[in-house]
């Protein structure tokens, strides 16, 4: 059968639009379909699907498909995707287990060895195992096949700030021809250059381009963001505060990261609508959302998510093991540790969370295994939280007063370094690890702990105290500013979305004046 | 009045006819065209956008040899009020006429069978209404009603198509042309050819010429958007001929061969696979093809390793899946048959000789199983 000239899908040249079908070519395979109902026709029909604005005339046909025994199971998720409109298994096909996991890349890679991204996830594969020279090499053979791919170059440097090497890091970021005009490589080189305590080059080309507004909305999430912690470093709030505004319009998992985990600067209120936003991650802004909250069971359940998207990462699992150390669940502390140490052996604060689980569990000689590992490597920023897990070891076998004492130094070290929430961390730590040794002090040290709460409140203090059955919660946050407001226009009944920074507590909607603004 | 040889001409033709009342061009089934061909039953009528009929499409009897033809009827006169449109009308209706002379000799496309104008005159009206005519071989049907998406069908006829209109493209592309408007419904069915199936590539009114002299030459894109290629949807534009329409072609066989096992057009799939960030149109992405090569490379692999090879029936699995990756490669620059590219080439050729060579082997592989029942 012809088909008639189909005039009305000329396009003029050099003009690119979305995917647009002609109605006319969807009556006439609709009108295909319904005179032969052969699944060929169906099939054809279906094609459609990829126009979103047809989705309605194909329902019928998609019900059709998915009804039919005839059908595919391509054609049944295109009818899926139609039904749905939008969404549908594609995603869960795409992100199936099996295709993800190593085989299921390697197996790819066979039949395709050009494919650079593969080669990224299996490196990161790789290094979630701790098989830093297989992650080296795969993402050197990714490197060669697309020198010129951001996420190729993201990715390798990456790599090489996860084993330690930030100054190779930011040498390598540097000197790739395209990070001068790429704004997701010079977000990557003003943050790795940070990492490594050295001078970016392309800050002041960056804070230019956010100004000028050069890139658009969409890609400059993360320059917004690596130039906004560059000013969180250096405490010029408001200018970060103003860059933070900027990446949130299209936030990505690392730009919602830095904006929880600095809240207390930022002031800027995170909530669920903007987590939605995040293209992926979204376990990550979450977990930290519950911290917050100092609901630590969801932190528990959420981290665990949050290692599965990011395998490679030993940051889920350090915040795993502290929550669940927190909460009193060694043995799940202890998995945890030693999951994130497979991924990143040189993680000192997982070895400290690790040496704390296993002193709980009386594991004393593997605890003081790991406190001797961390000892030598001289990390001063470690030592008071290894003087305190030394302590515990030493009240649990026994020993009062050497134990006492331990945690009375960490406690001085918190103190000299002003780190006020640790300190009530570490208090609070002290009086459980009393009362599991039946320390004679023990009720003295709980009082010190919950007096200490209540001048200066920390989420894992709440709940360490809470297992001592102890009231303990921690108030509100002051209000935030928000990054958007919706205007409801009363004349007009409007209600448009706009991306501003309000003041803090400002209402999430607010209703425009009955004089209208084009007065 | 019909002149021009026979054979494997076109014939030309005038017809005026005498009625009292001038049919419009969708009421025409009863009429005989220069005394040869009968209308016999009237297809749909595609609409224009913006409305009224312009072509009409109707199955007719030769009454010559008896054979059923296709015969496109084009009222350009209804334009007459926008003159821009009926320009456009002619021009393309021309060019169909121009391209099916070109491809006269090609034995995987469809022939024109006769062309010319058809025009009524009443008593009251002594200038005639004519109507553009395109008289066509009519075959058995596209391959839509025929296919049989079953996982247990012989792979044999669907790896003919293939092959049929692989060898459409090489006939094509050696007269210069591409043919830009690859899909289900533009592949026809015709009566064997003894054993072989025989299988052509209709509608070639949207032809691409390397010489630059067709109406959709200059434009991004003519044909249907559900089945073009990845580069042309992100408006990527490729300088070299070859690399640009030929590579085409190829595209559009593959995710021919994706429709032909799993019901679904390539295309779609990938689509529909991108992360919405990575996705053409407003919302999503908007920078340049060639920085988001990566990304659409990886999501084709996956959806042909996931989707589309695991439905190759094993015997051919192997090969035809190379073929398919091949035809699908997302940077034209590197599309075809690999000896071929480093020649400089797509190599549809090629890849036609190792479709034949995949079908006998189904063929084969069919009648074996089919003594062992």
């Amino acid at each position: 059968m012809y088909q008639s000239d189909m005039l009305g899908l000329i396009k003029p040249a050099k003009s690119v639009t979305p995917v647009q079908t002609s109605d006319e070519a969807v009556d006439l395979a609709l009108w295909a379909w319904e005179q032969t109902k052969s699944i060929g026709d169906l099939a054809d029909l279906l094609a459609f699907g990829m126009d979103v604005g047809q989705h309605i005339r194909l329902a019928p046909a998609a019900d059709a498909a998915l009804k039919s025994p005839e059908a595919t199971p391509a054609m049944k998720l295109v009818a899926q995707e139609i039904l749905k409109s939008g969404a549908s298994e594609a995603f869960l096909w795409r992100d199936a287990e099996a295709a993800k996991s190593v085989r299921g890349l390697r197996a790819l890679l066979r039949n395709t060895p050009n494919d650079a991204l593969a080669l990224v996830d299996l490196a990161q594969h790789h290094l979630a195992v701790g098989k830093q020279r297989a992650a080296y090499r795969a993402l050197m053979a990714a490197h060669q096949i697309s020198p010129n791919s951001v996420h190729v170059l993201r990715a390798v440097t990456r790599f090489w700030i996860h084993i330690g090497l930030p100054d190779k890091a930011h040498a390598f970021i540097k000197k790739a021809p395209r990070t001068a005009t790429d704004p997701w490589l010079m977000a990557s080189e003003i943050a790795t250059a940070q990492v490594a305590g050295a001078q970016s080059t392309q800050l002041r080309k960056a804070q230019r381009a956010l100004t000028t507004k050069s890139f658009n909305s969409r890609d400059v999430t993360e320059l917004a963001g690596a130039v906004g912690g560059t000013e969180l470093y250096h405490g010029n709030f408001k200018e970060a505060r103003k860059l933070f505004r900027l990446a949130l319009e299209y936030p990505t998992d690392n730009v919602l990261a830095q904006a929880i985990t600095n809240q207390d600067h930022l002031q800027i209120e995170i909530d669920d609508s903007l987590i939605q936003k995040a293209p992926n991650g979204v376990f990550e802004g979450r977990a930290l959302q519950a911290l917050l909250r100092t609901d630590f069971e969801e932190v528990g359940r959420l981290t665990e998510c949050w290692a599965e998207e990011e395998a490679f990462s030993s940051r889920p699992r350090l915040l795993q093991s502290f929550v669940h150390g927190a909460m009193g669940n060694f043995e799940l502390a202890l998995e945890a540790a030693d999951a994130g140490l497979l991924t990143d052996p040189k993680d000192l604060s997982l070895r400290g969370n690790r040496a704390y689980a296993l002193a709980l569990m009386k594991r004393f000689d593997e605890a003081g295994a790991e406190l001797k590992l961390i000892a030598a490597q001289g990390d001063e920023d470690n030592r008071p939280l290894t003087l305190a897990t030394m302590g515990a070891v030493k009240l649990l076998m026994g020993e009062y007063e050497l134990g006492s004492a331990l945690y009375e130094e960490a406690l001085t070290e918190f103190e000299r370094k002003k780190a006020e929430l640790q300190y009530s961390d570490c208090l609070a730590f002290y009086a459980r690890t009393a009362k599991k040794a039946e320390s004679p002090t023990r009720s003295e040290v709980l009082q010190r702990a919950t007096d200490r709460f209540l001048k200066v409140p920390s989420h894992a203090a709440a709940v360490v105290l809470r297992t001592l059955d102890q009231d303990a919660e921690v108030k509100q946050d002051e209000p935030m500013r928000r990054v958007t407001q919706w205007e409801w226009d009363k004349t007009a009944n409007t209600l448009t979305q706009k991306h501003v920074l309000t003041k803090r507590g400002a209402s999430a909607v607010v209703t425009l004046p009955h004089e209208s603004k084009n007065k | 009045m019909a002149t021009g040889q026979g054979g494997n001409e076109a014939v030309e033709f005038n017809d005026i006819q005498q009625v009292a009342q001038i049919p419009k061009a969708d009421a025409l089934v009863g009429v005989t065209i220069a005394g040869r061909w009968r209308l016999d039953e009237k297809f749909h009528v595609g609409k224009q956008e913006s409305g009224g009929n312009f072509g009409v499409g109707y199955t007719a009897t030769d009454l010559q040899d008896g054979l059923r033809r296709f015969v496109k009827v084009v009222d350009f006169r209804s334009r007459l009020r926008d003159m821009s449109q009926l320009r456009q009308l002619l021009e393309m209706a021309e060019f169909e006429v121009i391209m099916h002379k070109a491809c006269m000799r090609m034995s995987k496309v469809v022939r024109m069978v006769g062309h010319g104008q058809l025009a009524f005159q009443t008593p009251a009206s002594p200038d005639p209404y004519n109507y553009l005519c395109l008289v066509l071989e009519r075959g058995d049907g596209d391959i839509k009603n025929h296919v049989d998406f079953r996982p247990d069908r012989s792979p044999y006829w669907k790896l003919w198509v293939l092959r049929e209109v692989a060898l459409a493209i090489v006939q094509m592309e050696r007269a210069q042309l591409a043919h830009n408007d690859i899909k289900p419904s533009n592949v026809i069915r015709f009566p064997n050819n003894g054993a072989m199936h025989n299988i052509k590539l209709g509608d070639v009114g949207r032809t691409v010429t390397k010489s630059g002299t067709g109406p959709f030459d200059g434009m991004v894109w003519a044909g249907d958007p559900r089945h073009k290629p990845l580069e042309v949807l992100y408006g990527w534009e490729e300088p070299e001929w070859q690399n640009r329409r030929t590579a085409a072609d190829a595209y559009m066989l593959g995710n021919l061969a994706s429709f032909l096992f799993t019901g679904a057009s390539l295309t779609e799939r990938i689509i529909n696979s991108l992360p919405p960030e990575y996705r053409h149109g407003v919302g999503g992405y908007a920078g340049p093809y060639r920085d988001l090569l990566d990304v659409v490379r990886h999501v084709r692999n996956r959806v042909l390793e996931d989707q589309v090879i695991p439905t190759f029936p094993a015997e051919v699995r192997l090969e035809l899946g190379d073929i398919v990756r091949w035809l699908t490669e997302p940077d034209p620059q590197l599309r075809g048959e690999p000896s071929a590219r480093r020649g400089g080439t797509v190599g549809i050729d090629r890849i036609q000789s190792r479709l034949e060579r995949l079908a006998q082997r189904a063929q084969i592989h069919e009648r074996v199983n089919a003594r062992l029942k």
